[in-house]
């Protein structure tokens, strides 16, 4: 982003929360259940939230309400501490980057963004720097003059970013901001949220890439059918999934004798090469390794205490399934 | 810059780039008004021009059957051609039955001479008029009452030649001339009475009109285009009302609107012309023009927009806004001029906002009226658009 940009919370919330929803429900007409039921988050200022879910877990639902799209039915949406009683400050204090390539293909990026800054009200003196800056944020300045319809996939994720940093919204709302696109782009697209989350702008992100997630947001919920399953910051919630787990990954697959000698470690073997040990405890962790050692086996890699979204993630669904 | 400017620019911008769409609002009803100009030229002509060809076959080849040749030769209602020689019987039914003619009038030899002296009511007819296969009673009718018109003036004539050329004191006396009454005849549908309407002052008027409701594809089509990208959720996230939405788009169709008419009827005075048709004539009052062109495309966007928040899809949009512009226009006299239909369907066409705009373009086009002479167009028209407006609008706040 360029230097000028004013990103940072123009109103601090006073419990510190950009947004803060509370019993949110809805349910879409001639819809047989809810689309969302009674669900709580808290959003902190200049954080990056990770929005997780499987297709139609009601994340674009959530969102549509936290943007203003949707009227809330039931429940409350606060937004930097005040009630969110009108879309209006819903709209006015967050832009939304969709899922959609939400802008008009035979216009070119200029003219597409000309045209949503006009109607974000920024004054005409400012609208030349605001395209300017949106546009050096994304690294899209080489395409302005060209319809959109010619950009690539990556340059229209791009341009569909760059519309929503216009107007410098202390929320932004990023729906898959990074699907179907070539590596380039995608680490164009990580990189300036990176630094919108450096300028304390609020993130609300969602994805199915698991490790953009682990790695950007500092906080994620887990929504599947409309309800809330987990919530909470992202290394404590893993560090709380990982547990005394030791997983190790072999330098070569292991012999027979091999996994007959670990056969008193209660060994879970994932693989050929890759196996888990439950620890009692953290200073077991020598002997565990040593017994590898006495097996003959070669250690390449060994994690303890680390946990992965994405298994964290799936376990969560498997176990909803189940119930 | 505003929101709404935002909106008209852009819209203007998408406008200039959409050809398919620019060449189905103007080059379309364009194409159909240089066809149906040129095309409706004959039954506009037959309105003023000749209704039927005559083959006169004359037996008796006397002064006497000259003068009654001549004398229907004045009724421009009807060709009369006299061959020389006079052409066998089975020759005179081929050229009937080929529709060459639709009346043969044989004058029987002996028709001179029967004009001298008393009329003799046994004697047999010295005129005989076959009618061809296809000619249509009235006009039949309408050559017997001109052949009888002829020979009537002819029998005066002779009559009066019997009258005696002296007064009794020894004066030369005038005789009185005959000659057919003149009558005067004004067109109470046209500017200038003496000028009978033609083709093309039907067709400007009735394709203009269709091309101002057509923009409907077009702009609907602009509406779910916007929602299926996306783009109408993205504004949603934007504080901008709907007004601003709506308007966007309303203000550059309607500008378009205006477009088509300027160019639907300097196409009438220049283009026409050029190949073969008769020169539009704009007449009446230059407001009142400018009213009428403002209420039919309110009408015609009102629709267009009602189209465009009901339908759910591009090809549910185009089937509606195509269709409901081709049943407007077929019950409208916008295809057929509505003075060909039978009654019933002129009554039919009365609740066609089509027509109301079309009976206003012919009120001033025609009768070169003003304001007060198009009064109840105007307000129907403006009535039609703010209803469809006011329910467009009643259902975008029901699906919001």
């Amino acid at each position: 982003m360029s230097g000028e940009s004013s990103h940072p919370s123009e109103s601090p919330s006073p419990d510190g929360l950009a947004i803060r929803v509370r019993g949110l429900s809805h349910r879409y007409p001639r819809a047989d259940r809810e689309a969302l039921s009674g669900v709580d988050l808290a959003v902190r200022q200049g954080s990056c939230f990770g929005l997780l879910g499987p297709n139609g877990a009601g994340k674009s639902t959530l969102i549509s309400l936290m943007t203003g799209v949707l009227a809330v039915q039931a429940g409350e949406i606060a937004i930097e501490g005040h009630p969110a009683a009108d879309r209006s400050r819903l709209r006015r204090a967050g832009a939304l980057a969709p899922q959609d390539f939400a802008f008009y293909p035979a216009l070119t990026g200029a003219e597409n963004l000309r045209f949503f800054a006009g109607l974000q009200r920024i004054e005409g003196h400012r609208i030349k720097d605001r395209i300017a800056a949106a546009a050096a944020a994304v690294q899209l300045e080489d395409w302005l003059g060209r319809p959109a319809e010619t950009y690539s996939g990556g340059l229209k994720r791009r341009l569909n970013l760059a519309i929503a940093l216009l107007a410098e919204p202390r929320i932004l709302y990023l729906d898959e901001p990074t699907v179907g696109i070539d590596a380039r782009s995608r680490q164009c697209i990580l990189e300036v949220i990176a630094g919108l989350k450096a300028q304390g702008v609020t993130i609300v992100y969602t994805s199915h890439y698991m490790e953009e997630v682990e790695t950007l947001c500092d906080e994620v919920a887990v929504i599947d059918r409309g309800r809330l399953l987990l919530s909470g910051r992202t290394d404590e919630l893993l560090s709380e999934a990982a547990g005394r787990r030791l997983t190790v990954t072999l330098a070569a697959p292991a012999p027979k004798a091999a996994r007959k000698a670990l056969a008193a470690l209660d060994a879970d073997w994932t693989g050929e090469d890759r196996l888990d040990l439950t620890l009692g405890t953290a200073s077991e962790l020598p002997a565990a390794l040593a017994a590898l050692q006495a097996a003959g086996l070669k250690v390449a890699r060994a994690e303890y205490g680390v946990s992965r979204l994405e298994t964290l993630y799936l376990s969560l669904l498997a176990a909803e399934e189940a119930a | 810059m505003s929101p709404l400017l935002a909106c008209v620019v852009k819209e203007l911008r998408l406008l200039r780039r959409d050809v398919h769409g620019l060449a189905l609002m103007f080059l379309l009803p364009l194409a159909f008004i240089l066809i149906m100009s040129l095309a409706l030229q004959d039954l506009f002509a037959a309105r003023s021009g000749r209704l039927a060809e005559v083959l006169l076959i004359d037996h008796d080849a006397t002064p006497a059957s000259a003068v009654l040749r001549s004398n229907l030769a004045k009724n421009e209602a009807f060709g009369i051609s006299t061959p020389s020689p006079v052409p066998p019987a089975e020759v005179v039914a081929k050229d009937l039955k080929a529709a060459r003619y639709a009346f043969a009038v044989e004058v029987r030899k002996g028709y001179g001479a029967s004009l001298e002296g008393m009329p003799d009511p046994g004697a047999a007819p010295m005129l005989k008029v076959t009618v061809a296969p296809d000619t249509d009673k009235r006009t039949e009718m309408l050559l017997l009452a001109a052949l009888g018109e002829a020979a009537g003036l002819q029998r005066t004539e002779q009559l009066i030649q019997f009258l005696p050329a002296e007064d009794p004191f020894g004066y030369p006396l005038d005789r009185p001339k005959v000659e057919a009454p003149r009558i005067a005849v004004a067109y109470a549908y046209a500017a200038e009475p003496q000028i009978a309407p033609s083709a093309v002052q039907q067709s400007v008027p009735a394709w203009l009109v269709f091309a101002v409701f057509f923009v409907a594809i077009p702009f609907s089509n602009t509406f779910i285009r916007e929602r299926q990208l996306g783009v109408q959720r993205r504004l949603r996230t934007i504080d901008v009302g709907p007004w601003s939405q709506f308007l966007g788009k309303l203000i550059p169709y309607f500008a378009v609107n205006q477009l088509q008419v300027a160019t639907m009827l300097a196409a009438g005075v220049f283009l026409v012309p050029l190949l073969g048709g008769q020169a539009l004539q704009i007449n009446g009052s230059p407001l009142a023009l400018v009213l009428l062109s403002a209420a039919l495309s309110l009408a015609a966007l009102g629709l267009a927009l009602l189209i465009a928040v009901v339908a759910r899809t591009t090809e549910q949009a185009t089937l509606t806004a195509g269709l409901t512009a081709l049943l407007l226009a077929a019950i409208g006299g916008i295809m057929v001029p509505k003075f060909v239909m039978p009654p019933g369907l002129q009554a039919v066409a009365a609740f066609s906002p089509m027509a109301w705009g079309l009976d206003g373009f012919l009120g001033l086009l025609l009768r070169g009226g003003g304001v007060g002479e198009i009064a109840d167009e105007l307000l129907k028209l403006a009535g039609f658009g703010a209803a469809g407006l006011g329910l467009a609008w009643l259902v975008h706040r029901h699906r919001e």
